[in-house]
């Protein structure tokens, strides 16, 4: 027993020891902007390049599809795809501490904020020049707002590459529009939907749809799939009302009256019985009982859905089914429009950068692109190049001529693309701050607090989160 | 020298006696020790997880203290929990097992029937009763409705700490089995000298079952609290709130250790400090319960 105590406190202190040296050696990785880079590869490079992306099915086949279409300039290059599942956080943590990063990640907009300041994310400002300078490469060939999401705080150095010009759209069921139309008489899809559209128009088809719910036994029945606590959602409704979150000094200015009009504006259509709680989505528009929904998600996906709730096939969907149609612009003066990108960030100790680099460099090629639409997503591509969606040479919109695509390019030709600037004004906070916001109208809206209080109480979090 | 016979048998005893405990001797010493200690040192420090390093001494509990808003919502909300859940669990958890330990004709399914949701992985059960309290698709509210209610389960601050507590019943079939085998182990000798005297069914129970099984109650009880000071189901079940709920309703300590080690940036150290503050609370909570445990009765050794 006493040799087996000795023998127990030697391992307890070995497992001290190591703990201890495990914390005083952190891993580091290239954090600086004036690293060597090589733009030339040799084609005939032999190299392995892991990629780690969400663990769907859709995100590894689009990964696969650029790696096919990657292999073809780099044919010794061998792209493992490793699927992260589970918070991408605590994950990217984990490989991180156990020295296995990949050489490239998945990471939104979002989580590159998040992440911009730990020294995993590889600065490609370096390439960017490298290639710019040999005329390889352009960036205004990319949509600025949405390139610009891919840059420490939103237009510093370039962290993340986006793969696509993601936005927000008012996705919709046309046939059930059809079906009010016909049931009140008045062609709600001829006369009000179009790229462009109003708050206005929209809640006036809201009024023919809610009375056309309440007349076919439908009253408990939502209208809208709004996703109105997701920032892209809520922060150019706040936008459009002209509210600014913070000062150049840091000083919040959230109590206006912008905000209360806002809120408003969303405690409207919840009122109105057209959208459910303010979280959630209850008008179950994938399930083919709601009419709108407000998402970046590409059409295909919703084509897909809504041909399983009508017992069809995907082949035989049509814009008679489901089409999409511009976020309806609340200001037209101002036209805000929300967007969120998701990319790929090549990670600071990666042994592979340049191979790495080529990658990213490809996938935002007009062949990259057309790469990414031939896996099955339809994403709007980033290029302003390959911006008309009938183009045949664009990929994005084969075999979906019918729809109308054109409403995921409106808002970036029409300077309406509203990012959520806001939170760069403290990125370590960017989730308290966007709970603080979604929690202030959530308070007003579902709770019942007066406007002020859910104001005060908003802009204590904000005040809080600025500082803590 | 040449080992004697009786030498090398003793080694080999030994080093088989070693290699049979090694795989959990390691176990313990790499997922258990080895995190907390490192938790440990990292609480002293400002760690953001990944590469930043900076020994910040007991800033961090100072400011666990001081500084965070949130300190006093967990807490509280975290107590409040444990008060109510405890007790609760422990009471229906024993009805269940005295439900269960009548001699009915297939009472064993009943048995199965009252443990099998322990069964069921807690974050399988939270999606479940996420699911069945939707305010829109639930099978919950459409009961409900049926009745003239509109109940808001954890939709509202009012009503989803109540909603929690009540999908916590849905568990207490756990503490059933043990105090079904505590009551196996009471002596029928002991009701019969009761019947004997003339003592009733209540009298049994009260002066019989529940002395005797009062370790089990005692084990329960110390779980229980544990378990609840780590409640993390509401990542589950209010994940659309960060597992906060309405207006920080079920925002519990577990929860926010969560978020502040992977979900705020930079925050690991700070975690790992509220972590050993919990740790801390709940050792201090077992230690009182241990020290008041004169009403446990142990049997003849200890009566």
């Amino acid at each position: 027993m006493k040799r087996l105590s000795k023998i127990f406190c030697a391992l307890l202190c070995l497992t001290l020891a190591l703990s201890v040296a495990a914390c005083a050696q952190p891993h580091q990785g290239e954090t600086g902007d004036d690293y060597e880079v090589n733009i030339d590869l040799d084609p005939e490079i032999t190299a392995t390049l892991r990629i780690s992306c969400e663990a769907s099915n859709d995100e590894q086949r689009i990964v696969q599809y650029l790696a096919d279409g990657f292999n073809k300039y780099y044919p010794n290059v061998t792209i493992e795809i490793d699927p992260m599942s589970g918070d991408l956080v605590s994950t990217l943590m984990g490989y991180w501490g156990a020295g296995t990063m990949p050489d490239i990640f998945q990471i939104s907009s979002f989580n590159m904020l998040n992440l911009q300041d730990v020294g995993i994310i590889l600065n490609l400002d370096p390439y960017i020049r490298a290639e710019t300078e040999a005329g390889t490469f352009d960036v205004s060939e990319y949509y600025e707002d949405f390139w610009g999401l891919g840059q420490k705080d939103f237009d510093g150095s370039q962290l993340m590459i986006p793969r696509a010009a993601d936005q927000v759209v008012c996705h919709y069921n046309a046939k059930i529009i059809k079906e009010a139309s016909d049931w009140c008489g008045v062609d709600l899809e001829g006369t009000y939907i179009k790229n462009g559209w109003t708050w206005d128009d929209f809640l006036t088809v809201c009024s023919y749809l809610r009375d056309f719910y309440d007349a076919t036994n439908r009253s408990n029945n939502y209208l809208l799939d709004g996703f109105l606590d997701w920032e892209a959602v809520f922060n150019p409704i706040l936008k459009s009302f002209g509210v600014e979150y913070f000062d150049e000094e840091g000083n919040c200015l959230i109590d206006s009256q912008g905000t209360r009009e806002a809120l408003e504006l969303i405690k409207n259509i919840i009122d109105l019985r057209y959208h459910g709680r303010f979280s959630g989505s209850q008008a179950n528009f994938a399930g083919g009982q709601g009419v709108f929904m407000f998402h970046s998600q590409d059409a295909t996906t919703q084509i897909k859905n809504l041909a399983i709730a009508n017992y069809m096939d995907y082949e035989d969907m049509d814009e008679n089914y489901y089409n999409l149609v511009t976020f309806p612009i609340i200001n037209e003066e101002d036209p805000q429009i929300g967007c969120g990108v998701s990319g790929y960030a090549v990670s600071s100790d990666s042994e592979n950068r340049d191979v790495a680099w080529a990658f990213l460099k490809f996938m935002v090629s007009r062949e990259g692109q057309n790469c990414i639409a031939d896996s099955g997503k339809n994403y709007p591509p980033i290029r302003k190049d390959m911006a008309d969606p009938k183009d045949p040479e664009n990929h994005w919109g084969l075999g979906l001529e019918c729809y109308n695509l054109e409403a995921f390019t409106w808002a970036s030709n029409h300077d309406a693309i509203s990012p959520t600037i806001f939170i760069t004004a403290r990125p370590q906070r960017a989730t308290d701050m966007l709970d603080a916001i979604g929690v202030m109208i959530g308070n007003y809206v579902d709770i019942g607090y007066t406007l002020d209080q859910a104001i005060a109480r908003g802009q204590a979090s904000l005040e809080y989160w600025m500082e803590n | 020298m040449a080992l004697t016979q009786k030498k090398k048998r003793k080694i080999q005893n030994i080093a088989s006696g070693y290699l049979f405990i090694c795989p959990v001797l390691l176990g313990i010493l790499i997922f258990t020790y080895y995190p907390a200690v490192s938790s440990f040192i990292y609480s002293f420090q400002s760690y953001d997880g990944f590469s930043k390093f900076e020994w910040v001494g007991l800033q961090n509990f100072v400011n666990l203290f001081t500084r965070d808003m949130e300190t006093g919502t967990v807490f509280a909300n975290t107590f409040l929990y444990t008060v109510i859940t405890v007790p609760l669990g422990l009471f229906l958890g024993y009805l269940l097992a005295l439900a269960a330990n009548m001699k009915l004709k297939g009472i064993s399914f009943f048995r199965v029937l009252f443990y099998l949701p322990c069964m069921i992985p807690s974050v399988a059960s939270g999606v479940l009763w996420r699911d069945l309290l939707d305010p829109d698709f639930g099978i919950m509210y459409q009961i409900f409705s049926f009745f003239g209610l509109h109940p808001t389960f954890f939709t509202s601050a009012s009503t989803a700490m109540a909603t929690l507590i009540w999908t916590t019943t849905w568990g207490c079939g756990g503490g059933m089995v043990l105090w079904l085998a505590a009551f196996k182990n009471i002596g029928p000798e002991l009701y019969e000298s009761a019947r004997l005297d003339g003592a009733n069914t209540f009298q049994c129970v009260t002066r019989i079952t529940i002395p005797m099984s009062t370790p089990i109650i005692f084990y329960n009880l110390v779980t229980g609290i544990i378990g609840s000071l780590q409640v993390s189901t509401t990542l589950v079940m209010a994940g659309s709130t960060g597992g906060r709920g309405p207006d920080n309703s079920l925002y519990f300590v577990a929860v926010k250790i969560y978020n502040d080690a992977f979900v705020r940036m930079g925050q690991m150290g700070y975690a790992c400090a509220f972590g050993w503050v919990l740790f801390v609370i709940i050792g201090a909570l077992t230690f009182v319960t241990f020290k008041t445990n004169k009403w446990v009765e142990y049997g003849e050794n200890h009566g």
